[in-house]
C-alpha cells in the first residue's frame, strides 16, 4: 500500500490548520494523541530519539515560560515557595497538544517521503506550476552542494583564524559572502543549462492518480478538522 | 552545412566584452575545435552560438547561428535549441539540475514532450550504455567526478540532437575522464553528429577534429584544417596560451636545495567514520620541496591533504609537524575569500603578517590597484587563483597544500602559476600539490606520490607522467 506523497502533505497541512484553529486543551486532545502516536509508530526507525528529546525539551521550556508569564488562577500544586496554578498548566497543555498535532503528521511525512518523489507527486497530482516544481527539484539538488560549500568555507575559516561558530554580524557576513557567491555562480549556469535543454517548452503535468487509501487519509484529516472546529466547541 | 554562424558582434553591450567578426560553420559528421586563452571569448562564443546570449542574458548580438535552418539567435528559433543542440558544460555541478541520474537524463525528454513510457525506455537505455544503470536512482552527489561527467554526456545525446557543443569538457577531469570524453566524441562523429569543442587544452582533441579555430580578444585570429597543420600555426597557438604540447620530463635536476623535514605522516589512515580511504600512508615534506600527488578522481588525494591540514581527523597513524602552520588551498579559490572586497582581503593579510608583505604583493601584481574595490569573486580566474595563494602566503605557512591549483588555467596562466609556486619555494615553505595535470609533474615535482587503491606510494616523475598519459594513447 503506497500512499502518495501529496496525500501525506495534504494531511500534514490540514492537521496544521487544525492545530492552530483549536482553542481548548479538550479539543486538541482528539487530534494530538492519535497523530503523535502514529508519528512515533511510523518513524520508529528514523532517529526517533532526537524527536522525542526535542519534544520533551520544548514542553519543559513551554512550562517554564508559562510559569513566568501566565501563572495565575487556582493553585494546583504547591512546592515550597513555588505555586503552580491552573492557567500555567492549561497553557502548557494547549501548546504541547498543538505541538503534538503538528509534529506527528510532520514526522510521518518527513520520514516516508523522498523529496524527489514529493516534487513529482505535487507536479502530477496537484498540478504544481513547472517553475515552482523545478525550483523545488533544484533545491533538493543544491542542498548537498551547499553543504559541501559550507564545510569547505568552515575549514577555511578555521585556517584563517576566524571564529568556528559565527556570532557577530561580520562573522555571519564572512560566512555568507563566499557561500552566496559560489551558490549564485552555480545557479546561474544551471539555469542557462536548463533553458538550453528546453525548460521553456516544458508543459504543466496534471494527471492526478489518487487511490482509495489516499482519499481515506484526506477524509480522516477533514473529519478531525470538523470535530475540532465544529463539534468540540459545542460540547464545551 | 549543419551550423552556419556569423556574428558581426556579440557581447554584453558596447562597453563590455564583445566577439567581433566571427564566422563558423560545421558540416554533419564533422567537428571543429575552438581554442584560445583565458578571457579570449570562448565562453561568450558558446553562449552566442546557442542563442543564450541574446535570449537569456540580454546580450547585444548582431548576427545569426543557424542550425538546420533554425536561427537560434532569434527568439522563435531559440525555442528549438534543445532539439537541435546537445550541450556539455565545463563543470558537471554547474549543469546537473536534478537530484538523480534518472531525472537528469529524463529532464530534456520531458521538456520536449516525450511520452512517459518513451522517457523511461530512453533514459534506462542511455544510462545502461554509459555505465550508470545501477545508479539511476541514487543521489547525484553519490556519483564520482567521472560518473557525473558521463551523466552530462548521456543527457546531451539522449534526444539525439544533430549538433553537440562542448564548453571545456576536460576541466578538472582525470586522464580517464578525458579519455571517456574523447571516446564519446569519436562515437558521436561516427553516428553522424557534428561537434564543436571549445577548449584550451587543444592537445586532447587535435586528432579528432577537422578544423582548429583560434580566437583571441573576441576575434578569430587564425584557423586551419587539421590536415594542414604546420609549425607556424602550432607556435601561434602556444603563444596564445593554448596547450598543444605533450608534456615531457624537462627538469632533471633540482634547482633548489631542499631543507629539513617540516611535515611527516607515519602509518597514516585517512577516512571518514568507518570508511577507510587511504591506509598506511608514509610521507614527508621538506623545506623548499615540491611533492606532487597524482591519482584518479576520488582516489583520496583531497582527503589526504585535508587530513594533513587538520580538517579531517586521522583514523590511525600519526602526523608530526615541525611548525603550526600547514595551510590548505582548495581547488575552488572562491572558498578562500571571506571578505567582500579585495581591499579587505589585503587588510586582513596586513593584519596577519605586516605591511611589508602587502607592499611586496603590490609589486608582484600591479593590477591589484585597479581591482581594490571589487569583490574577489568578480576577479578573473587567474586573479582569483593568485589572490587565494596570496592569502595562503599571508598566513605565514611552513607547508602549503595546493589542491588542483591549475584547473581551468590556460598555458599563459599556468606559467604564471608556476612562477608563483617557485616564489613560495623562495619563502622557505614545503609544498604539496594534488593534481591530474602532467605539466606539474614535468615542471615542478621534486618527488611524486601515486594515490590509488587505498595506497600512497612514491614513483618517479617519469613513471607518473607515463601513467597520466596512458589512458590517452
Amino acid at each position: 500500500m503506497k500512499i502518495r506523497p501529496s496525500t501525506l502533505l495534504i494531511y500534514a497541512v490540514i492537521l496544521a490548520v487544525v492545530a492552530f484553529m483549536a482553542r481548548t486543551e479538550l479539543s486538541l486532545v482528539v487530534p494530538a494523541i492519535p497523530n503523535f502516536v502514529a508519528g512515533i509508530y511510523f518513524t520508529l526507525r528514523r532517529r526517533l530519539y532526537i524527536v522525542i528529546a526535542a519534544f520533551v525539551l520544548a514542553v519543559w521550556a513551554l512550562f517554564l515560560n508559562a510559569l513566568f508569564f501566565v501563572n495565575y488562577g487556582e493553585p494546583i500544586l504547591v512546592l515550597g515557595p513555588l505555586v503552580i496554578r491552573e492557567n500555567a498548566v492549561k497553557a502548557t497543555m494547549i501548546v504541547a497538544f498543538r505541538l503534538m498535532t503538528l509534529v506527528g503528521p510532520a514526522m510521518i511525512f518527513v520520514s516516508n517521503v523522498e523529496p524527489r518523489e514529493l516534487i513529482k507527486s505535487l507536479e502530477r497530482d496537484l498540478g504544481l506550476p513547472k517553475g515552482l516544481a523545478f525550483s523545488l527539484s533544484l533545491a533538493v539538488r543544491l542542498i548537498p552542494l551547499m553543504n559541501r560549500d559550507y564545510n569547505e568555507i568552515m575549514n577555511i575559516r578555521k585556517e584563517r583564524g576566524f571564529r568556528r561558530i559565527p556570532i557577530t554580524p561580520s562573522d555571519i557576513k564572512a560566512l555568507l559572502v563566499p557561500l552566496v557567491a559560489v551558490g549564485i555562480d552555480r545557479a546561474y549556469w544551471i539555469g542557462i543549462a536548463a533553458e538550453l535543454r528546453g525548460f521553456s517548452l516544458r508543459k504543466r503535468v496534471f494527471k492526478p492518480s489518487f487511490k482509495l487509501v489516499d482519499y481515506i487519509i484526506i477524509a480522516l484529516a477533514i473529519v478531525q478538522l470538523v470535530i475540532v472546529v465544529f463539534i468540540t466547541p459545542l460540547l464545551s | 552545412m549543419l551550423l552556419n554562424a556569423k556574428f558581426e558582434y556579440a557581447g554584453y553591450g558596447s562597453e563590455g566584452f564583445r566577439l567581433v567578426d566571427i564566422v563558423l560553420g560545421v558540416d554533419e559528421g564533422s567537428s571543429i575545435l575552438v581554442v584560445g586563452g583565458s578571457g579570449s571569448g570562448k565562453s561568450t562564443l558558446f553562449l552566442a552560438l546557442t542563442g543564450a546570449l541574446s535570449n537569456l542574458l540580454n546580450g547585444d548580438v548582431k548576427g545569426y547561428s543557424i542550425v538546420k535552418g533554425v536561427d537560434l539567435v532569434s527568439t522563435e528559433g531559440f525555442t528549438n535549441v534543445a532539439r537541435l543542440v546537445g550541450i556539455v558544460l565545463q563543470d558537471p555541478d554547474k549543469q546537473i539540475a536534478m537530484s538523480t541520474p534518472y531525472d537528469e537524463v529524463g529532464f530534456t525528454l520531458e521538456n520536449l514532450g516525450y511520452s512517459e513510457e518513451l522517457v523511461r525506455k530512453l533514459v534506462v537505455d542511455v544510462l545502461e550504455r554509459f555505465g550508470l544503470g545501477s545508479k539511476m536512482l541514487r543521489e547525484v552527489e553519490e556519483l564520482s567526478g567521472g560518473e557525473k561527467r558521463r551523466l552530462t554526456l548521456a543527457s546531451a545525446i539522449v534526444h539525439k540532437p544533430p549538433l553537440l557543443l562542448f564548453d571545456e569538457p576536460t576541466a578538472s577531469m582525470d586522464p580517464w575522464g578525458i579519455s571517456e570524453v574523447r571516446r564519446f566524441i569519436i562515437d558521436q562523429l561516427k553516428a553522424g553528429r557534428a561537434s564543436i569543442v571549445i577548449e584550451h587544452k587543444a592537445r586532447y582533441f587535435i586528432d579528432l577534429v577537422d578544423e582548429i579555430v583560434l580566437i583571441d580578444n573576441g576575434r578569430i585570429r587564425a584557423r586551419r584544417r587539421t590536415s594542414e597543420l604546420d609549425r607556424e600555426f602550432m607556435n601561434m597557438l602556444l603563444e596564445h596560451g593554448v596547450d598543444v604540447l605533450k608534456p615531457t620530463i624537462c627538469r632533471d635536476k633540482r634547482e633548489h636545495g631542499v631543507g629539513d623535514v617540516l611535515l611527516e605522516a607515519k602509518g597514516l589512515t585517512v577516512g571518514y567514520d568507518d570508511e577507510v580511504v587511504l591506509d598506511n600512508v608514509d610521507l614527508e615534506v621538506r623545506r623548499r620541496e615540491i611533492i606532487v600527488l597524482v591519482g584518479p578522481n576520488g582516489s583520496g588525494k583531497t582527503s589526504l591533504m585535508k587530513t594533513l591540514a587538520g580538517f579531517i581527523k586521522p583514523l590511525g597513524g600519526e602526523i608530526n609537524s615541525k611548525c603550526n602552520n600547514v595551510v590548505y588551498v582548495p581547488q575552488n579559490p572562491d572558498y578562500m575569500f571571506l571578505y567582500t572586497s579585495v581591499e579587505e582581503e589585503l587588510e586582513y593579510i596586513k593584519r596577519r603578517i605586516g605591511e611589508g608583505f602587502v607592499r611586496k604583493l603590490y609589486v608582484e601584481a600591479p593590477w591589484l590597484r585597479k581591482v581594490h574595490g571589487l569583490s574577489p569573486h568578480k576577479l578573473s580566474h587567474g586573479q582569483r587563483r593568485w589572490l587565494a595563494l596570496a592569502i595562503a602566503r599571508g598566513l605565514n605557512p611552513c607547508v602549503i597544500l595546493l589542491d588542483e591549483p591549475t584547473t581551468g588555467l590556460d598555458l599563459v596562466l599556468y606559467r604564471h602559476m608556476k612562477e608563483w609556486i617557485k616564489t613560495l619555494l623562495g619563502e622557505n615553505v614545503g609544498i604539496v600539490i594534488s593534481t591530474h595535470d602532467p605539466r606539474i609533474v614535468c615542471d615542478l615535482a621534486d618527488r611524486v606520490y601515486m594515490v590509488s587503491n587505498r595506497r600512497v606510494r612514491e614513483v618517479s616523475p617519469k613513471h607518473a607522467l607515463e601513467w597520466l598519459e596512458a589512458p590517452l594513447k
